[in-house]
């Protein structure tokens, strides 16, 4: 369970975040989409316990998120924009360290990691420096670091960019697992197509404010504004209609093309 | 007859044992836009690498527009332009501007042609405000637009897109599909690799699934749902989906239910 | 509860232990089983050069003062001082800090608190390789030094040292941050660089007065009742004054540390939680910088695309800028001593040329260590000299073409310099073709080393070594073979000999100059096999 109340964020003269309130109920797979810079990735900063907000307040898991945020890392699972992850170490050294980390027991710490590199189709590379992975196989080990420690919570920033079809399906397998088991999951992405398909509830943020939620379930039945009264086709029409200020170039300004 | 712009014979290249392309063969017709999709690791970024000149490979033989890569590569190359995945090919400490001027001058456009189309094409992808930031700074997004941008400079007839959707918002997703749509009509030739496969399915006419180093099948992308299955159901796949992963997923072991804490 | 707790955290303690070495140990595993080899020989080579120079140094020492002489605790006192100092500089811009701050930062997403980060980044700082190299030095010079007439005296020695030298890490860990948290700001990082290039160039153009000052043997005395103030001071005084025993001396000393610990571990956290929340400030940097006007002209006169953004390269970086910088005062440097002494007579000017020698070759090294590498700061940016219409004979031509500036520079001021010495013409042919000869064999060198061993160098920021272990064997090479070979020639030649050896350099350098378009083409061709190894070492 995820509760976020008008939580903002202020960089000197730049509001990042304003009073952005949402929640993520348990048993939800939660999309959260925007255009670049609209403050996904500070949402989740902020979430994740990497940076202070300036004002308002969340709970993750029922823990508040400035006073238990060491108890809230514990419990959750992320995959960072920048996947944070230590190139210097094998995949089965950064496994074993984040399983350490979070107070795993070795045995259970050992099964789970051999079965883990077993379904992502790592075993080959466990022992090869995370640094010659190639950007799906990072993701790969990324998003089994994020799982290792079966959360309750899940904040994942793009976590199918770079992975294969086989693998993205595979992906989505295990988080309607968790999300049935009671988790609730946090995704960012761009591929309005795979959002809509996905996930249970989105909302789109831009310009650090909330400006549309809703269930994914009913979402080709909104009614378009009054000029044409009809209803949208997909998310990502509905994504334009709110995001794009008309202010956008035509591919025939591309001449010499 | 209609000209391979893309004519790849026996590829073959090895990084110490692993062979990582093996004997492969490619031929993209002109005017097309062409899907290349494959699991991780199967060879499509060593494919591109190759055809980019920026990978030696040991055997075969690699022709575009009807040339030999190793030996008429000037020319051939300042025809051509290529988005790589990572954006690796950024130089870092350049603001936009400065890399797309860069970019100009290296394909032997005069100054005033760079500083017009430079302008229009910061000015499409939005870039405008950033032309003065240093690449480094930029984010994900910006760098494949930039990345983009500087590939369209020089009017190439033949380009590659390594993923080019992965990091891309929304907004640019549509202006890049838009971009391809008016390629198409001015009959360039557009090889695009991604891992979301329904805008393969939407955007490309033809489409080949690279595997273990070896191109595994190819088809008209209109012809897709009446290929057969193989002799045991015998039927038709519904989807690219379908025979992605059939085609691709060797390891029946990799169940779900391995993973029984989940 | 509480008990369990503090178990778990203990064991996280550990697991960021482990990872710090096996990141250190995965370290050897990527480079060559060669170099490996040689990293150990010369980590004990300078582990034992350490302990015996540190007991010569001491023993020295002793023999000459006693300890009842006035400047003998001065002395130790001051030279401590120095040590110290010498110990932080050169652990802060010598290592290669890579993991300690790449793991502070990413252990903030794991449930690690601000306190165990900073606890480790302080192990860290003092396990530091060269951090510990001083550590012998110090130990060995106590015991000979020290009044350590028994095993109690010793194991209270141990103690203060231990809390110095981990003070020593808290102090090298507290630098660095600082020093991260002013780059963060582009502003600050600016101001900073050219701060410290500003203070480097002071001590070049008055390094007579900024010696002279310990020079003076008053100053000694004085600096010393200043000093003893510091743990430098404080640990000099446990171990070698004479008023009081060790065991008298030790609470104050043990109190005095272990608070400097405390309160330097503080700061440290409040540094490191300012640095935690700036990290995070991704957009919104500034947009539309005004262009500078020498990036203007360098755009508006440069016609090659490479050159171009070589040269925007170079004043965008602080540590190009700061070479070239050293570079340019190190020649006005050496002119202006040199004339000095010729004019009043001093010296003569052969004299001269023989000392010129010692700075040549310096330039040597600036100038090799400017075309070894010429990928360096490009990182992926290489892709762009294969994937696009530039030609392999181009590249190499545009990328030596800095080389040859330099090179033609050196020429130029070192002829006005001879001419002005009166060099006799005989010398001065000499010197010509012993220039023009190692001039070619440089520009090959360098670009068969930079397409053989690329390797990335960091763009901003001034420490950490940016040589690679094989150029600077190689510089060393050179630098000694071309002085011991033109100091021989120029002494130990007569007129005749030299003006023979003159014209031989002269017809293999004219020889090397027509063999030049073939070599270029070899080395062009080297490119076609070896862009693999560049794209994949840089990128």
């Amino acid at each position: 369970m995820i509760e976020i109340f008008e939580l903002s964020k202020n960089y000197n003269d730049l509001l990042a975040l304003d009073k952005l309130t949402l929640s993520v109920s348990e048993n939800s797979i939660f999309g959260f989409v925007g255009p670049n810079g609209a403050g996904k990735s500070t949402t989740l900063n902020i979430l994740t316990g990497i940076i202070l907000p300036t004002s308002g307040c969340a709970k993750i898991l029922g823990y508040d998120l400035i006073k238990d945020s060491v108890e809230i890392k514990k419990n959750i699972g992320v995959i960072p924009e920048v996947l944070a992850l230590f190139d210097g170490l094998t995949g089965k050294e950064h496994l074993t360290f984040v399983g350490k980390v979070y107070g795993m027991e070795k045995s259970l710490l050992e099964n789970r990691i051999k079965e883990l590199l077993e379904f992502f189709d790592l075993t080959s590379a466990k022992d090869r420096l995370i640094e010659t992975y190639s950007q799906g196989m990072r993701k790969k080990i990324a998003f089994a670091s994020a799982i290792i420690n079966s959360p309750k919570a899940l904040f994942l920033d793009e976590p199918f960019e770079n992975v294969d079809p086989v693998m993205r399906k595979r992906m989505k397998e295990i988080l309607t697992r968790m999300k049935n088991k009671g988790a609730s999951v946090l995704i960012t992405s761009h591929a309005l197509i795979e959002v809509e398909d996905f996930c249970d509830e989105v909302a789109i943020i831009n310009k650090g404010k909330l400006v549309f939620q809703s269930k994914t379930s009913g979402i080709r039945n909104k009614i378009k504004n009054e000029i044409n009264n009809e209803s949208y086709r997909s998310l990502e029409e509905i994504f334009l209609d709110i995001v794009n200020e008309g202010n956008s170039q035509n591919e025939k300004t591309l001449s010499w093309l | 007859m209609q000209l391979n712009i893309l004519d790849i014979e026996l590829l073959e290249v090895s990084f110490g044992e692993l062979k990582a392309l093996d004997n492969l063969n490619l031929q993209i017709p002109q005017g097309c836009i062409f899907g290349l999709i494959g699991p991780n690791g199967a060879g499509k970024t060593t494919t591109i690498n190759c055809i980019t000149d920026i990978l030696d490979y040991d055997l075969g033989k690699i022709k575009i527009f009807g040339k030999d890569l190793s030996t008429e590569g000037l020319a051939i190359k300042k025809k051509m332009g290529a988005l790589y995945e990572n954006t690796e090919d950024l130089f870092q400490y350049l603001t936009g501007e400065e890399y797309l001027q860069f970019t100009g001058e290296i394909y032997g456009l005069d100054k005033n042609t760079i500083i017009e189309r430079s302008n229009t094409l910061l000015d499409y992808f939005e870039l405008d405000s950033y032309r003065f930031m240093l690449i480094d700074e930029y984010s994900k997004g910006m760098r494949k637009k930039i990345a983009l941008a500087s590939i369209l400079l020089h009017n190439p007839d033949f380009i590659i897109l390594d993923e080019p959707f992965d990091g891309l918002d929304a907004l640019t997703v549509v202006k890049l599909k838009n971009l391809l749509k008016k390629l198409k009509e001015k009959e360039k030739t557009v090889l695009i690799t991604s891992h979301i496969l329904s805008y393969i399915e939407d955007l490309t006419d033809e489409v080949a699934v690279i595997n273990k180093g070896k191109i595994v099948f190819q088809s008209k992308i209109s012809e897709l749902r009446s290929k057969v299955k193989n002799a045991v159901t015998n039927e038709t796949y519904k989807s690219l989906e379908e025979i992605f992963i059939d085609l691709t997923n060797t390891k029946g072991e990799n169940k779900i239910e391995n993973l029984n804490w989940i | 509860m509480a008990i369990i707790n503090y178990y778990k955290d203990i064991k996280i303690i550990r697991s960021i232990f482990r990872l710090n070495k096996h990141v250190f140990f995965n370290s050897f595993k990527r480079n060559d089983t060669w170099l490996r080899v040689l990293t150990i020989v010369l980590l004990v080579y300078i582990l034992f050069h350490s302990i015996v120079s540190g007991g010569i140094a001491a023993s020295l020492f002793k023999s000459f003062m006693h300890p009842g002489d006035k400047y003998y605790f001065p002395v130790i006192n001051v030279s401590l001082f120095v040590l110290f100092v010498l110990n932080i500089l050169a652990s802060i811009y010598l290592s290669t800090s890579k993991y300690s701050e790449i793991i502070g930062t990413k252990l903030l997403y794991y449930p690690v608190s601000a306190f165990k980060i900073v606890l480790f980044g302080i192990f860290a700082a003092t396990a530091d390789l060269y951090n510990l190299f001083f550590v012998p030095f110090y130990a060995v010079t106590f015991l000979v030094i020290g009044y350590i007439n028994s095993f109690t005296s010793f194991l209270l020695l141990l103690v203060i040292f231990c809390l110095f030298v981990m003070l020593t890490g808290s102090i090298i860990y507290l630098l660095k941050n600082l020093y991260l948290l002013i780059v963060s700001n582009q502003r600050q990082k600016k101001i900073f660089s050219y701060a410290g290039v500003a203070l480097l160039l002071l001590i070049f153009i008055f390094p007579r007065e900024t010696i002279g000052i310990f020079e003076k043997v008053r100053n000694i005395l004085a600096v010393s009742k200043i000093v003893i103030y510091l743990p430098s001071g404080i640990l000099a005084n446990f171990v070698a004054s004479t008023t009081g025993t060790i065991t008298s001396k030790f609470l104050p000393a043990f109190v005095y540390f272990f608070l400097i610990n405390i309160l330097l571990f503080d700061l440290n956290r409040k540094i490191q939680k300012k640095l935690n929340r700036k990290k995070s400030i991704g957009c919104g940097t500034k947009f539309n910088k005004k262009q500078g006007r020498l990036v203007l002209f360098i755009k508006k006169h440069i016609t090659n695309p490479v050159n171009k953004k070589d040269l925007i390269y170079s004043f965008r970086s602080t540590r190009e800028l700061s070479n070239y910088l050293l570079l340019i005062y190190a020649y006005t440097l050496i002119a202006f001593y040199s004339f000095q002494m010729f004019f009043s007579h001093q010296i003569k000017g052969t004299d001269i040329l023989y000392m010129s020698l010692f700075f040549i070759a310096f330039h040597l090294i600036v100038i090799l260590k400017n075309c070894d590498n010429f990928f360096g700061y490009d990182y992926g940016g290489v892709i762009n000299y294969f994937n696009k219409p530039l030609g392999y004979s181009n590249l190499l031509k545009y990328k030596t073409s800095s080389f040859n500036f330099l090179s033609k520079f050196n020429f130029v001021i070192g002829t006005i310099c001879l001419i002005i010495l009166q060099i006799n013409i005989l010398d001065y042919l000499l010197f010509i073709s012993l220039l023009i000869i190692t001039y070619f064999l440089l520009k090959h060198l360098g670009a068969v080393l930079s397409i053989n061993h690329p390797y990335r160098i960091s763009f901003y920021g001034l420490s950490g070594m940016n040589v690679s272990f094989v150029t600077m064997l190689i510089i060393l090479i050179t630098t000694l073979l071309f002085l011991v070979i033109s100091y021989l020639l120029f002494k130990e030649l007569s007129p005749f000999d030299k003006a023979i050896v003159s014209l031989i350099f002269l017809v293999v350098s004219f020889f090397l100059f027509k063999l030049n378009q073939k070599i270029n083409s070899y080395l062009a061709n080297l490119f076609v096999n070896k862009k693999e190894k560049i794209v994949s070492t840089c990128s």
